[in-house]
């Protein structure tokens, strides 16, 4: 049956290449050429996230539209044009078939997802000046709070404010590091505010790694961060890093976090990484958390995670591909592009149907109804990665197999569902 | 004659029974259906009935009503029968593509949704239905891979198929360029790509001219050489005629008659004669012979295909045609 399979999804691929589907990716690859230049944005780097997001969620939507349109026309056309007649008398099972013309639908989405990522990066490359490093971070295991006296005291919450007289901070320790790897960075962002109540644009901080025997070795910003540089007009004895402030939504690796650079050392034979940072402005305040110190690791260029990107988002046209299948099998080619096109929709926007549900004042049948929605459908939302790419943090294998195991029981029921559609309609 | 000698160089490529190098042989694919008694019976069914019904099960249209009909081995049996008699509907059930609502049909001792039964039917759909944005080769292959057969195997088979049904020129050419003749010609070629043991041909002259129709007649005849079994639905009761061993004749989804060809169309009332270049008094004799029971003399006309079929050849300059 696989060969069968293979030969149907191959014919899917033939078929929607001479029906000149690939200007669908050409066009979406010429709007990103012609946007590119002007792509504008207040902060630097902005420009270069912006258009990588863009690059993704235009691969993304290209997938979709794909899956949508392509599975649910050529299912409808082998039944409609009685081809089916021709094909199903074979000795390939309906099954075979419909799995064919799916797997067909997510090579399709997946190839001009891929030709949209790869001139998206192209373009992210030309406005970066070169080709983007991305990273990957490895999170502390223990974090604590230093008090000006040098007392270290346990923060269960895993957040802290700092604030009155200057000198106190916090302690990070890291494990299961790489003494030998290079290229490590250390990342640091906070929240910052006024102890007057006044307004506060950065806070002076000192960052340090402590050596197992004790000793401190002060880390130095990289000169190529653009968040952690000393303002202009100020000065602090002693600060290596000034904290603007930072939220979570600000969570790109090479914008938003200041970028400090590890020397030789710092980390231990056994894979231990001690960091404090202290305040040092007593006008200052610091809110500053478990996640707001991680080590960078360096995880190659930007293109090829741009393609596994693709790979992670494709689990979405993946589903979308199955539910137009399953309505082919059943319906007309318009009932089956309505279906799942409202499945793409829907899936997008269950962050809203949450949203509205928190909010409680829906009556309690549209409380329900919203309910079902969200045990019932897939958040296809979640398999975007688009911001990580902006982010310039790594797309790894482990975010595309969460991707796919996200929608794989959703997956499963609706091809299940179009196998027993198809293997009842007659013919 | 020349049907029959030229059905024979066509059925030099199909008489093998023997599994080919490469290919799986269809034994091998043993199931668990219900299976018939008789070996050499490829086609069986026992009160088949179908009716039709609409998208919440209720019943529509009753197409088949207690259809019994056996085919036996190296038969050619015409399915014969006006619009809506059930010809189609007989054949996708012996298919597997529509369910009976009641009775039995067994194609190759089993249920014609068995999968290795399929592997040894070949089809021919009343349209030709195919991917017009395909080549014939690409079709062919396509429809190789579907049975499994191996890249070399299918490159072979295609190429003599597509020679046999008069496309070898034209094999590179997409089907939406194809004239309605040609697209039938590869149907029939598509048909015989796995080398099938039971061929359902239904209405396989239908959008052929007199040519290509008489050559689908030569085919049958050279499947039938080679052991094969022709399952054939038709309108054209001259074709019927000229090739099938046994009929059965439906009307509305019932059997109303089947036997042998021959048997069916003798009349024991009538008696022709035929005489080489008669002088008058020769037919004077006969005249006088026959006396009052005497129904007419007149000279032998030729059928109007026959005549066509040679002024072609002599066109093309082909003589053996």
């Amino acid at each position: 049956m696989i060969a069968g399979t293979l030969a149907v999804a191959a014919l899917s691929w033939r078929e929607a290449w001479r029906g000149r589907l690939w200007l669908v990716p050409v066009a979406g690859a010429l709007l990103i050429a012609v946007l590119a230049p002007g792509v504008s944005a207040a902060d630097p780097g902005g420009a270069v996230r912006l258009l990588a997001a863009a690059s993704s969620a235009a691969a993304g939507f290209c997938g979709i539209l794909m899956a949508a349109l392509v599975p649910a026309a050529q299912l409808t056309r082998d039944l409609e044009s009685r081809i089916a007649l021709t094909a199903f008398p074979k000795p390939l099972p309906r099954v075979g078939w419909l799995l064919g013309r799916w797997a067909g639908a997510v090579l399709l989405a997946g190839a001009a997802g891929l030709f949209i990522a790869a001139a998206g990066s192209l373009a992210v490359a030309w406005r970066a000046g070169g080709v983007p490093e991305m990273r990957t971070t490895k999170a502390s295991g223990e974090f604590e709070r230093v008090t000006g006296l040098g007392e270290a005291v346990a923060v269960p919450q895993g957040a802290t404010r700092l604030a009155g007289p200057a000198g106190d901070g916090v302690r990070w320790s890291f494990s299961g590091l790489d003494p030998a790897a290079r290229g490590y960075e250390l990342l640091v962002q906070g929240r910052v505010g006024s102890a007057g109540g006044g307004i506060v644009e950065s806070a002076p901080v000192r960052v340090v790694a402590l050596g197992s025997d004790g000793a401190v070795v002060p880390l130095s910003l990289d000169p190529a961060s653009p968040y952690g540089r000393q303002p202009p007009d100020s000065a602090m004895p002693g600060a290596n890093c000034w904290l603007a402030d930072r939220n979570a939504d600000r969570r790109s690796l090479a914008a938003d976090w200041a970028r400090l650079v590890l020397p030789e050392g710092t980390i231990t034979a056994d894979g231990r990484l001690v960091i404090q940072l202290t305040r040092l402005d007593p006008a200052t305040t610091v809110q500053i958390q478990t996640g707001s110190c991680v080590v960078a690791v360096p995880a190659g260029s930007q293109p090829m995670h741009a393609a596994r990107a693709v790979l992670a988002e494709l689990a979405a046209p993946a589903v979308i591909a199955a539910a137009a299948l399953l309505v082919a099998s059943i319906a007309t080619l318009p009932v089956a592009l309505l279906a799942a096109l409202t499945l793409a929709f829907a899936g997008h926007a269950l962050w809203a149907v949450q949203e509205t549900l928190t909010w409680g004042d829906s009556g309690r049948a549209l409380s329900r109804l919203l309910g079902l929605m969200l045990q019932g459908l897939p958040d296809l939302a979640a398999t975007g990665q688009g911001i990580r790419l902006a982010a310039s943090e790594a797309v790894g294998w482990s975010q595309v197999g969460h991707a796919w195991l996200g929608v794989a029981p959703h997956l499963v029921v609706l091809l299940a569902l179009g196998w027993w559609a198809l293997s009842r309609r007659q013919l | 004659m020349q049907a029959r000698a030229k059905a024979q160089a066509w059925g030099g490529g199909q008489a093998s029974q023997t599994p080919k190098p490469g290919v799986q042989p269809l034994s091998l694919a043993v199931g668990t259906h219900k299976t018939s008694h008789m070996s050499d019976e490829v086609v069986r069914t026992t009160g088949l009935a179908k009716v039709y019904a609409d998208f919440w099960g209720r019943p529509r249209v009753s197409a088949l009503e207690g259809l019994d009909l056996t085919i036996a081995k190296g038969e050619v049996f015409g399915l014969l029968g006006p619009n809506g008699s059930g010809k189609t509907t007989t054949i996708k059930l012996l298919l597997g593509l529509i369910r009976p609502s009641r009775g039995d049909a067994f194609v190759l001792g089993r249920d014609p949704g068995d999968l290795a039964v399929r592997a040894r039917v070949g089809y021919l759909p009343e349209e030709t239905y195919l991917w017009k944005f395909l080549t014939a080769d690409e079709t062919m292959t396509f429809i190789g891979r579907l049975f499994g057969l191996p890249a070399a195997e299918i490159a072979k088979r295609s190429d003599r198929l597509l020679n046999q049904v008069g496309l070898g020129h034209a094999r590179g050419r997409r089907l939406g360029e194809y004239s309605k003749g040609m697209a039938r010609r590869l149907g029939l070629a598509q048909a015989l790509i796995n080398d099938p043991e039971l061929v359902i041909l239904d209405e396989p002259t239908s959008g052929l001219d007199p040519v290509g129709s008489a050559e689908v007649k030569d085919l049958i005849i050279a499947l039938k050489q080679s052991g094969k079994t022709v399952l054939l639905s038709s309108h054209l009761l001259a074709d019927v005629e000229d090739v099938c061993d046994r009929i059965a004749i439906l009307h509305r989804g019932r059997l109303a008659e089947q036997g042998r060809v021959h048997d069916l169309l003798a009349d024991d009332q009538r008696l022709m004669v035929e005489l080489q270049s008669p002088d008058a008094a020769t037919i004077a004799a006969v005249k006088a012979a026959a006396g009052a029971s005497l129904i007419g003399v007149a000279p032998p006309r030729e059928r109007l295909e026959q005549r066509f079929r040679r002024i072609v050849a002599k066109n093309n300059g082909d003589g053996a045609r």
